[in-house]
């Protein structure tokens, strides 16, 4: 019987053998799911919190903090950047400068300039608030104002250009440095608008 | 009943015939099988080739592996180790600090000014998973990158 079948079969095997060989060693891949905006959001939210205190530890409540945050900001934009994450931050930094008297400092990294409009009210009559005060902002810096009469306890209300935020600081102490950071993060149709008061 | 001559040799030749016809046919219906045989394991090896190219290929959807990672930073924050170990550059004792058997695993460190130190590893179907350290009691910012592969 002739039998030449097999040498089929044994090129067969030698050909995909040889092609096995010669494949390109290929690169590293390195995969990333799309989900990592959700976590990347939640790991600087809080992270902020934990800047904020860090720089504090530093420098205390001052320009240079303010200074210190900003380069925190640009870093955590850098990061985004080169996950293709286009980051939209606000934060909105308070100390006491005086007995009575607080500092409100903004940082606006919105991509767009901001009018921060806000009010203060008394934490025990929650009806007796200050009169609305307008903070313009531009985009990539910050601005600042001081409260010369502030309650001990007292709930700070504000919002900017027409409600795209809207929001209260409850429960502030006047001698306790705060921290409200406002993050937006978006990659394609992917959006996540979260903030974070500490 | 008698038969004549010329029809016994006709029923001998006959006989032959049947004969050789019977042992060509066997050797063609063999002949089919041992071609059907080879045709069958030609197909399985082909199909075992294109079954094992495509595994090594393909990136596996089933969970998220870099969701599974951050969790697993996350945790070792929260447990009061990664700042620590990241701030002093300690990637060994961050890598060892994970407990996940599902995959292997590397930690790599990456400074404000993008310098790294650590295992990255050079393999396919790697998922990395990031976590921002801002510092260690004073601003420093550090970006770990966990790697399961």
């Amino acid at each position: 019987m002739k039998r030449k079948g097999q040498f089929f079969i044994l090129g067969a095997v030698l050909l995909i053998s040889l092609f096995f060989f010669g494949l390109p060693e290929r690169d590293t891949l390195i995969t990333q799911e799309t989900d990592d905006m959700v976590f990347l959001h939640d790991n600087i939210l809080r992270e902020y919190s934990y800047a904020y205190n860090n720089i504090l530890n530093s420098t205390g409540p001052n320009e240079n903090s303010i200074g210190n945050l900003t380069n925190f900001t640009y870093y955590v934009d850098d990061l985004m950047s080169q996950r293709l994450i286009n980051s939209s931050i606000m934060w909105i930094s308070i100390w006491n400068i005086t007995d009575y008297g607080i500092n409100i400092t903004v940082g606006n990294y919105m991509k767009e300039d901001i009018t921060l409009r806000f009010y203060i009210c008394s934490f025990i009559f929650d009806e007796l608030c200050s009169t609305e005060r307008y903070l313009i902002v531009p985009h990539n810096s910050t601005n600042y104002t001081n409260i010369t009469s502030v309650e001990y306890q007292y709930k700070l209300v504000l919002d900017y250009d027409n409600n795209k935020v809207d929001d209260y600081m409850e429960y502030l102490a006047r001698d306790k440095t705060s921290l409200h950071t406002y993050l937006k993060m978006k990659r394609g149709d992917n959006i996540i608008i979260d903030e974070y008061v500490g | 009943m008698k038969f004549i001559e010329s029809d016994i040799l006709f029923v001998k030749r006959l006989k032959v015939d049947i004969l050789l016809f019977s042992s060509r046919f066997y050797i063609i219906i063999m002949r089919g099988v041992w071609y059907l045989i080879e045709a069958v394991i030609s197909i399985l090896i082909i199909l075992i080739f294109l079954l094992a190219l495509r595994g090594t290929m393909i990136i596996e959807p089933s969970q998220d592996v870099s969701l599974t990672g951050y969790n697993l930073l996350k945790g070792l924050d929260d447990r009061g180790i990664l700042r620590n170990y990241t701030t002093s550059n300690n990637y060994d004792l961050i890598n060892n600090s994970i407990r996940y058997y599902v995959h292997n695993h590397s930690v790599e460190i990456c400074n404000h000014q993008g310098t790294c130190s650590g295992y990255k590893p050079n393999a396919t179907n790697v998922h990395v998973a990031t976590y921002i350290i801002s510092g260690d009691n004073f601003l420093n910012p550090y970006e770990v990158k966990l790697y399961l592969y």
